[in-house]
């Protein structure tokens, strides 16, 4: 009977330390903490990489007109975001891939449309577009990164777009218009 | 049963399923069944006298023993019976001797060595396992937060910073972290040994081909080699 209780004891302290050793793993894992992230607000340029980046505007709509003419609909929502990457460092500008978040939602770029990119001592602006679903978009952030093949420890910018809970009935409301998001315009830092 | 509990299968084979591949298999791969093999690898590498297939079938009785009139108490008759039977020829020695390691040689290479060291392992105790497995985490939850903390000191960059430094950094880290999970390897396969022949010192002696009381001597002298 004591041989059974003691045998009893040693398995759930096994269990135990399994379990703590679990949890263990589980907090210091590092695939959680794969990128460092910067975060800035709209209008404000925030430093990664070799350059700065800032969103200027944000504007929402269901129709998309580009170079002239209506390209498409929606019955969820789009969001042209104007973005500014300025190469200020000695090497060129990538922050190719951009997302936007809205908790555990992602949406991706509409069509091609990524990121921005600039030489160095240039600076370009773009209107980056996403189709969005109109129900789910409290806290939208713009995610903006490099998307490189091999890559390590990386730095990304996260810009809140200041659609909140308590104000996003408007912006659905204003969304039912037409955009028309420019295209990449590049000129030298000032 | 299942109509007036409204119980809905789908979703419980579906929540089921979530649980064995998000928390069950990441837990037995990452948590029990790494520390337990490197452990096994371990008692590989420093041997663990591990008994031969011809060992294994004769189950400790001297050879000669199973063959009438090899021995020197044997009968006359069998005696002579022996001696009229010979070696056999040397072609059907080769031959045999190629066949065997052809079919049996990778039991006694391979798979008899891992069976005997997962066995080795897995019979010294739920304290003792627990204990190692516990400690062999805790040492690479340190190397995890060594990781995070070279991130932190040197922050984000593109991909041609962490190509030419990611291999000091690694480095770094190994030099670390490596020693103290060799170490505790090399101490819990010490610590296994001795379990193993304190065991079988209790219960009689061992299958190993040694008598008894020689057991225990033999496991930490070669636990020390």
């Amino acid at each position: 009977m004591r041989v059974a209780r003691s045998k009893a004891v040693g398995v759930l302290a096994a269990v135990v330390l399994v379990a703590l050793s679990a949890i263990g793993l589980r907090l210091s894992d590092p695939e959680e903490q794969k990128f460092e992230v910067i975060n800035g607000v709209v209008g404000q340029p925030v430093r990664v990489n070799d350059g700065e980046v800032s969103v200027t505007q944000v504007s929402v709509g269901s129709v998309l007109k580009q170079f002239g003419q209506i390209q498409d609909s929606t019955d969820g929502m789009f969001v042209a975001i104007r973005v500014t990457g300025a190469a200020t460092g000695p090497r060129p500008l990538e922050l190719n891939a951009a997302r936007l978040l809205s908790g555990d939602v992602r949406y991706e770029g509409y069509q091609l449309s990524s990121g921005v990119s600039a030489e160095p001592g240039f600076q370009t602006t773009t209107d980056v577009v996403f189709e969005v679903a109109p129900a789910l978009i409290d806290d939208l952030t713009l995610e903006i990164g490099s998307n490189e093949v091999l890559h390590g420890y990386q730095q990304r910018v996260r810009i809140m777009l200041g659609i909140t809970p308590a104000n996003a009935e408007q912006w659905r409301t204003a969304a039912k218009g037409l955009i028309e998001p420019i295209n990449n315009t590049t000129r030298a830092i000032p | 049963m299942v109509a007036i509990f409204k119980i809905d299968r789908p979703e419980i084979l579906t929540r089921i399923w979530a649980f064995i591949s998000g928390t069950a298999w990441p837990v037995l791969v990452d948590v029990i069944a790494q520390p337990m093999l490197w452990l096994a690898v371990a008692a590989l590498v420093f041997g663990s006298r591990v008994l031969s297939l011809a060992e294994v079938w004769r189950k400790g009785q001297p050879y000669a023993e199973r063959i009438p009139g090899a021995t020197a108490f044997a009968r006359y008759r069998e005696k002579r019976a022996f001696r009229r039977i010979g070696p056999p020829p040397t072609g059907v020695r080769l031959a045999a001797a190629r066949i065997q390691e052809a079919f049996l040689g990778d039991i006694d290479d391979k798979y008899l060595p891992t069976l005997h060291a997962l066995r080795l392992v897995l019979r010294a105790g739920p304290i003792f396992l627990g204990s190692y497995i516990f400690v062999y985490n805790l040492v690479i939850i340190l190397g995890n937060y060594l990781d995070r903390s070279i991130n932190w000191l040197f922050g984000g960059h593109e991909a041609q910073f962490w190509v030419r430094w990611e291999p000091v950094f690694a480095l770094l880290q190994d030099a670390l972290v490596e020693p103290v999970r060799l170490c505790l390897l090399a101490v819990a396969f010490r610590r296994c040994l001795e379990l193993f022949a304190q065991r079988s010192s209790v219960s009689g002696p061992l299958e190993v081909a040694e008598p008894g009381p020689q057991v225990p001597a033999m496991a930490t002298a070669e636990a020390r080699s």
